[in-house]
């Protein structure tokens, strides 16, 4: 960061009072743990065509998905100082947004939040709709909002596949697992699904160490077909490298990763269904009492059949023990979430409590602090950011999970 | 990474890009002691240049705009005396904001002693009205008057209503484990949030079918073409969205595929009128596309005429387009045009140059699919229960020779 703020003085761009805060001012810049994952560095010009989804790497390194191009971009945001971690809620956050965009809530699309776990700011992948243009956004404990200048920033872009045949229309996650940047993409043409990895440190337009997998799912026991990954997150077990993914069609699956090679042809293993129309969105993994918890936020896309409403949101979420990520057969054996659907009238809290309260297979429980959650992030083990939408309202909140 | 700041006074929510935005108080520029609250109805006027400029006599406003680029502009305060020379880079937020609802994130520097400069981070959008002002008492030592100008980007010209300029697959029937279909437009669409303007209704029982569609969004590069997938959880046997609402297309029942007349272009003018395809659902397919089977007409050496391959059955309009070409013999590959035609069941290359006689080859794509997603190299799905059943075949070019003789 103390990098770009000297950048900055080049150009004459000046900082809030918080970044110069949490950077320093003139202080010798600490380029060593970016630059370990980032090679060939470029210093302008970053654009994105259709921003999407986005993780944290390590120091500070922010990976983001071009969805409008099939790439993937680092960005060194220099962000590894303190920050005021979010405490008290921000309501209306896509208003606050929007207005600092020039425009109003409908005008913008609040694409992927993440928490950078170094310090707890937050930041936002938006596109403002009118015109396309694609923004990062960070917000702080306080409220505050600015934007990543982009085109000042230290970046490196990979275009998947590495072999030219540029038919990646949507890169779904993009996640550093280990020794490498795992990418999930999906064609626009092709039924294909993809996981792309690409060794460290990303190389700006090198794709050529960049390989990829097919990515199958077997529906009880039978039917074997592609499986576009929705969403992932890696998981080490046993030294092994997996990746947890979850599917359009609802279950969440696990793949090994190690030891492949180009064009190779993976199949998930099933561990885990919540019920059918459920897309999980956002996942990661944390420790309580004991045991190791998958969370995930889902997105039931039913929601709008009041017959077949499964909670007072069509966004909620649960935890899973992680034990169930060791089954090691196929499907049919999969843990499922066991559920009633709420009856159309059952839109308050007193509903969601009861729906909060039905018990599913041991180990697989429907968190109630995440009802509502479009979006999720860890800061700390059980420290999560959320995105929550209340009834079109969109509040940005922090919560620890039981 | 470099962080632009806002301020953190914001108004009340107003129109989104209302064709006739509001200003109160003076257009063009002006001094006061405080700024106007926003939110009246009175029409601002075009500005003129020399509106984009004010003054107290000490501190100057001015608004320049890029001269190509109306929607980029750079706000800059110059003083007569040194009156930045104590202000630090960070005390300089708020000293300038442009504000159409809120103020807008920027930059803020200082020049030089006597000159300051802020640049919104993003460009301005067209057809909308901002007000610029100078804030000098705002946390400042400034002796100064509030200096204020109001700046219009001028609304792009009036155009034509986006199009659809075509929806494939182009055939009146289709199969009941339909995949997809590709929507080519005239110009670039408003992305995101995008699935409400598609709807699928069951002619024969005069009902929309429930979320039919996959949410994801897959766009060509140019943005033109987007690709609406029919969701493969109810297209699949055996998955639960499959088993629990059934498939989507039931064989022998008519339907349409609507695309709402509400969607706007990314220029934000709305299509103008609903966009309809009719089409029966035929039997599921479940067979692959064999290249073996195609029916080529082989042109005659010296003529530019089309290579015209019959491919049996409808197959995938893109992929025939992406993944299908011509080469000689060796593996050079021969330029020329393709069309699809009897709905999409022919292709066609028509070369660049006349044909040479000698052995030819078509290099197809493993990928190729046909409308249920059975593409040459397996089917969409596969019965990994059933020996007998055709399983995956490896990836790669699949090749048909054939001879154009002297």
């Amino acid at each position: 960061m103390t990098r770009k703020t000297a950048t900055l003085s080049v150009v004459g761009l000046v900082l809030s009072i918080g970044i110069m805060a949490m950077t320093g001012s003139a202080a010798a810049p600490e380029k060593k743990g970016a630059d370990r994952l980032l090679k060939n560095v470029q210093t302008e010009g970053l654009k994105f065509q259709q921003i999407g989804r986005m993780s944290f790497a390590t120091d500070g390194v922010l990976l983001i998905a071009d969805r409008g191009n099939g790439s993937i971009v680092a960005i060194d945001t220099g962000d590894t100082g303190s920050a005021t971690p979010l405490k008290k809620r921000i309501d209306n956050v896509d208003q606050l947004i929007a207005r600092a965009l020039g425009t109003k809530a409908a005008g913008v699309q609040i694409v992927d939040m993440v928490v950078n776990r170094i310090n707890g700011r937050i930041y936002l992948s938006v596109i403002r709709k009118q015109d396309g243009i694609s923004a990062v956004l960070t917000i702080d404990g306080a409220g505050k909002v600015a934007a990543v200048n982009l085109s000042k920033s230290r970046h490196v872009r990979v275009t998947l596949p590495g072999n030219g045949k540029a038919k990646v229309s949507n890169v779904t996650g993009v996640k550093l697992a280990g020794s490498r940047v795992l990418a999930a993409g999906q064609s626009g043409r092709e039924f294909a699904s993809k996981i792309y990895s690409i060794p460290l440190p990303l190389e700006h337009g090198n794709s050529a160490a960049v390989y990829s997998t097919e990515t199958y799912h077997v529906a009880h026991g039978r039917w074997e077909t592609r499986a576009p990954i929705q969403s992932f997150i890696p998981v080490q077990e046993k030294g092994k490298t997996f990746i947890v993914g979850s599917f359009n069609c609802t279950p969440i699956a696990k793949f090994p990763v190690d030891g492949l090679e180009d064009g190779a042809k993976i199949k998930g293993t099933s561990v885990v269904e919540l019920g059918s129309g459920n897309r999980p969105v956002d996942m990661f993994i944390y420790k309580k009492g004991g045991k190791s918890w998958l969370v995930t936020n889902t997105d039931r896309f039913h929601h709008r059949n009041k017959n077949r409403r499964f909670g007072p949101s069509q966004y909620w979420g649960c935890r899973v023990d992680m034990k169930y990520l060791g089954a090691k057969e196929t499907n049919d054996q999969a843990a499922r979430r066991v559920v009633k659907y709420l009856g159309a009238n059952d839109t308050d809290e007193k509903a969601s409590r009861r729906f909060a309260k039905q018990k599913g297979p041991e180990g697989m429980e429907v968190l109630d602090v995440l009802f509502g959650v479009k979006h999720i992030d860890q800061f700390a083990n059980d420290k999560v950011v959320v995105l929550r939408d209340t009834k079109g309202q969109l509040s940005l909140e922090s919560a620890v999970l039981p | 990474m470099t962080l632009f700041p806002v301020s953190r006074r914001t108004t009340a929510a107003s129109l989104l890009l209302a064709a006739v935005v509001s200003f109160p108080g003076p257009t063009g520029c002006g001094s006061g002691s405080r700024p106007p609250e926003t939110g009246h109805t009175t029409p601002i006027t075009p500005v003129s240049p020399d509106e984009l400029e004010s003054s107290d006599g000490h501190f100057t406003l001015a608004i320049q705009p890029e001269t190509d680029d109306p929607t980029r502009i750079v706000i800059v305060v110059s003083s007569v005396d040194s009156a930045f020379g104590k202000e630090n880079s960070d005390r300089l937020e708020g000293l300038i904001e442009v504000r159409a609802e809120a103020p807008l994130l920027g930059s803020i520097e200082r020049v030089s002693d006597r000159e300051i400069r802020f640049a919104p981070s993003f460009p301005l959008l067209a057809g909308q009205d901002y007000v610029v002002r100078f804030l000098p008492q705002l946390g400042h030592d400034l002796a100064g008057d509030t200096l204020e100008c109001h700046y219009r980007v001028p609304a792009p010209e009036a155009a034509p209503a986006p199009t659809v300029a075509a929806l494939y697959p182009t055939s009146a029937v289709l199969p009941a484990n339909h995949l997809k279909f590709y929507i080519v437009f005239s110009e670039p669409m408003q992305l995101g949030e995008i699935w409400d303007f598609f709807r699928l209704d069951d002619l024969d029982n005069n009902r929309p079918v429930p979320r039919p569609f996959r949410h994801t969004e897959l766009w060509s590069r140019d943005r033109r073409t987007l690709t609406l997938w029919f969701h493969p959880g109810r297209v699949k046997q055996g998955v639960n969205l499959n088993v629990e609402l059934g498939a989507i297309l039931t064989e022998g029942r008519r339907y349409r595929l609507s695309i709402s007349g509400d969607w706007p272009s990314a220029r934000g003018t709305p299509l103008g009128a609903a966009v309809t395809r009719e089409f029966t659902a035929g039997p599921a397919d479940h067979q692959q596309p064999e290249l073996a089977k195609w029916k080529i007409t082989v042109p005659a050496a010296r003529s530019s005429s089309a290579l015209v391959c019959g491919l049996g059955s409808p197959h995938d309009w893109a992929l025939l387009h992406s993944d299908v070409r011509v080469e000689t013999a060796a593996g050079q590959p021969v330029a020329g045009a393709i069309e699809t035609t009897d709905h999409e069941s022919t292709w066609t290359f028509t070369p660049q140059s006349s044909w040479q006689s000698g052995r030819y080859r078509l290099a197809v794509g493993s990928v190729l699919e046909d409308l249920a997603g059975n593409s040459l190299e397996r089917p969409f799905e596969v019965d990994i229960t059933d020996g007998k059943s055709p399983g995956s075949t490896p990836a790669g070019t699949r090749y048909r020779e054939f001879t154009i003789q002297p």
